[in-house]
């Protein structure tokens, strides 16, 4: 018996070196590379930098306490307001692209002719809502970063403009003109939509596709309906990427650079260099953000389904 | 001996024709939805296209929306040369591929990990993933700068700004762009699949590497071409870190070249019409973008139903 039990304890504690084993790359990346800035970023947003008087030299870190943080909460109204606002749009943005890219990916993983090109097609804007396409998209807008007032919607500057069907609904006494205004927000939240949920689609898709066909089959031989279908198996078997989708689309709409309050951070450390400033600003609304993708994880570990 | 009945067959071919309006009701709807989404995305696109082959005539005249009057070559031929499209996309191409197969490598190694082994600081190195998603590099992009010129312990320091090494070895310790996605994701779907796929490689007297390289990589195979596709393309468009870390001079890939060389002021001196130019920096863009296309058009069809082939009888 004790044998056994030891053999078993050897077996498990191979298991764990194993384990080591397999994260060693991310366990170097976090000591040597990650943590290291995290730290330093943590260090400035207590301390005053003060800028190297010889050229070459490297800045040196006065304590500063919390002085940095008393500054967000007492004098800095305006950046209480827009971290409010910002989290408040960025929730609903969430909940948008989160419903709108499961079900397109439901869409995109039936059988229909074109489906290639449609999937070809939803893939654009991953490529164009990142990196340089977005920055030359925004070129204008480069200029004006400066001033947090003149921060123009992207995503509303590249929407279809529908003038003509707005007007159409507003001139015609059909509609209510607050009718209307609604669906006019909605067609423009839709390109948000749209344009903001490129990567949730592909990786609902790709979790999709893992679904062995197997499963439905045996549930279509059992006599289930394609509504039960869904619910009994699609969605439990995708929850795990649906808490993989929703925490990255919560951090996604948080903490993107056209997020108003990254706007607002990156200008304060590119172009007025208020690093400390900038540094305890950003320790507060990460921890937002951090607080809630842990509401995320908390649900998840009630509604989410492992085989294991 | 098994003969159908007349009522039982009118009943059939009744739930038939209801099985079939239900069907192609259905996908008139879903092609309406597909349609008008995609026309979304597309619109600007196709703008963006349609300018390219437009006169200078045509760009600045307000009647001339959806396709140029005067069809030339010349923005493009002008937009190829002076971004060096050859050899600027060359380096894209080495370093995105580089770059991609490696997080695809590390970030399933790491997801695996985490989402099959009982360790200590699991939890831990858990929260670390997701708190790399959560701080955006661009933040701490001075610190990284930094980090990177004087890489080393001490004294010790050498300049890796300008070279592929801050990429190979961020890639190489999972903290890439966007990584933390990557590994997320692999956990995820590692924690959805079947215990019973490597007890019984186990069983079979496989170890523990040889069941992850012979039974639970093919079974990732969808999440492998999906990380590697969001890998390769953001790599390929990549602008802030290839700005940061590689700076113009040494090396030029294809969004540093986007950015760099077209100019309102050409290097002779000579001065380009500013809307010239916004339609020389579009088609630009639209170059790097589409062998992505190209590239997401051949690997979505690699995306496949059912991979639960190896090893597992349900």
């Amino acid at each position: 018996m004790a044998a056994r039990a030891k053999k078993i304890r050897s077996l498990e504690r191979k298991k764990s070196y194993a384990g080591y084993f397999f994260v060693l790359p991310f366990i170097i990346g976090v000591c040597f590379v990650f943590l290291p800035m995290i730290i330093e970023m943590i260090r400035l947003s207590f301390s005053t930098m003060i800028k190297p008087t010889v050229a070459g030299q490297s800045y040196t870190l006065d304590f500063a306490g919390l002085t940095y943080y008393k500054v967000f909460f007492t004098k800095d109204a305006w950046f209480l307001q827009l971290t409010w606002t910002t989290a408040l749009n960025s929730l609903i943005d969430f909940i948008c692209i989160l419903f709108f890219s499961f079900f397109i990916a439901v869409l995109l993983n039936q059988e229909f002719r074109g489906r290639s090109l449609a999937r070809v097609l939803f893939f654009i804007p991953v490529v164009v809502m990142t990196g340089v396409i977005a920055q030359v998209d925004s070129g204008s807008l480069a200029n004006s970063i400066g001033s947090v007032d003149s921060i123009v919607d992207v995503g509303a500057q590249t929407a279809v403009s529908l003038p003509t069907v707005a007007d159409l609904l507003q001139g015609s006494n059909v509609l209510d003109s607050r009718l209307v205004s609604v669906i006019t927000a909605v067609i423009t939240r839709m390109s948000v939509m749209v344009n903001g949920s490129g990567v949730q689609i592909l990786l609902f898709l790709a979790g999709l596709q893992a679904i062995s066909p197997a499963v439905y089959e045996a549930a279509s031989i059992e006599g289930c309906s394609g509504w039960e279908t869904f619910w009994k198996i699609t969605l439990p078997m995708m929850s795990p990427i649906i808490l993989l989708n929703a925490v990255y689309t919560a951090i996604e709409c948080f903490t993107n650079t056209n997020n108003t309050v990254i706007r607002a951070l990156l200008n304060m450390v590119n172009n007025q260099h208020k690093y400390s400033e900038a540094a305890a600003r950003a320790v507060i609304y990460l921890l937002i953000v951090a607080v809630v993708v842990g509401i995320i994880f908390l649900l998840g570990k009630k509604l989410v389904f492992y085989r294991e | 001996m098994f003969t159908r009945s007349n009522t039982a067959r009118r009943r059939l071919s009744g739930a038939s024709l209801a099985n079939r309006t239900k069907k192609i009701s259905w996908s008139l709807v879903r092609g309406v939805i597909l349609f008008g989404l995609c026309f979304e995305i597309v619109y600007p696109f196709f703008v963006k296209i349609m300018q390219t082959f437009m006169t200078k005539e045509d760009l600045v005249d307000p009647t001339i929306k959806l396709y140029p009057l005067h069809w030339t070559l010349s923005t493009l031929r002008q937009t190829f040369t002076e971004i060096e499209f050859v050899p600027a996309a060359f380096n894209s191409l080495i370093l995105s591929l580089t770059v991609s197969v490696l997080q695809m490598m590390i970030c399933t190694l790491v997801g695996y990990g985490l989402a099959r082994f009982k360790f200590r600081g699991r939890n831990l190195l858990f929260f670390m993933v997701i708190l790399t998603l959560i701080i955006p590099p661009q933040l701490y992009s001075i610190t990284q700068y930094l980090y990177f010129y004087y890489f080393g312990v001490g004294q010790h320091t050498v300049n890796l700004i300008g070279t592929y090494w801050p990429f190979l070895l961020l890639s190489l310790t999972g903290m890439g762009m966007k990584n933390g996605l990557y590994i997320f994701l692999m956990r995820q779907f590692f924690r959805g699949l079947p215990k019973e796929l490597e007890d019984a490689a186990y069983i079979d007297g496989c170890g523990i590497f040889g069941t992850y390289l012979r039974v639970i990589l093919p079974n990732a195979r969808n999440m492998l071409i999906t990380v590697f596709v969001l890998s390769f393309s953001w790599q390929w468009t990549d602008y802030f870190f290839s700005s940061m870390l590689l700076g113009a001079q040494q090396v030029t890939n294809l969004p540093l070249a986007i950015i760099n060389n077209i100019q309102l002021i050409r290097t002779g001196g000579e001065r380009v019409d500013p809307i010239l130019y916004a339609v020389e920096r579009n088609t630009a863009c639209l170059l790097a973008i589409i062998p992505l296309l190209i590239l997401f058009a051949f690997l979505q069809k690699k995306l496949i139903n059912g991979i639960e082939r190896s090893g597992l009888v349900e």
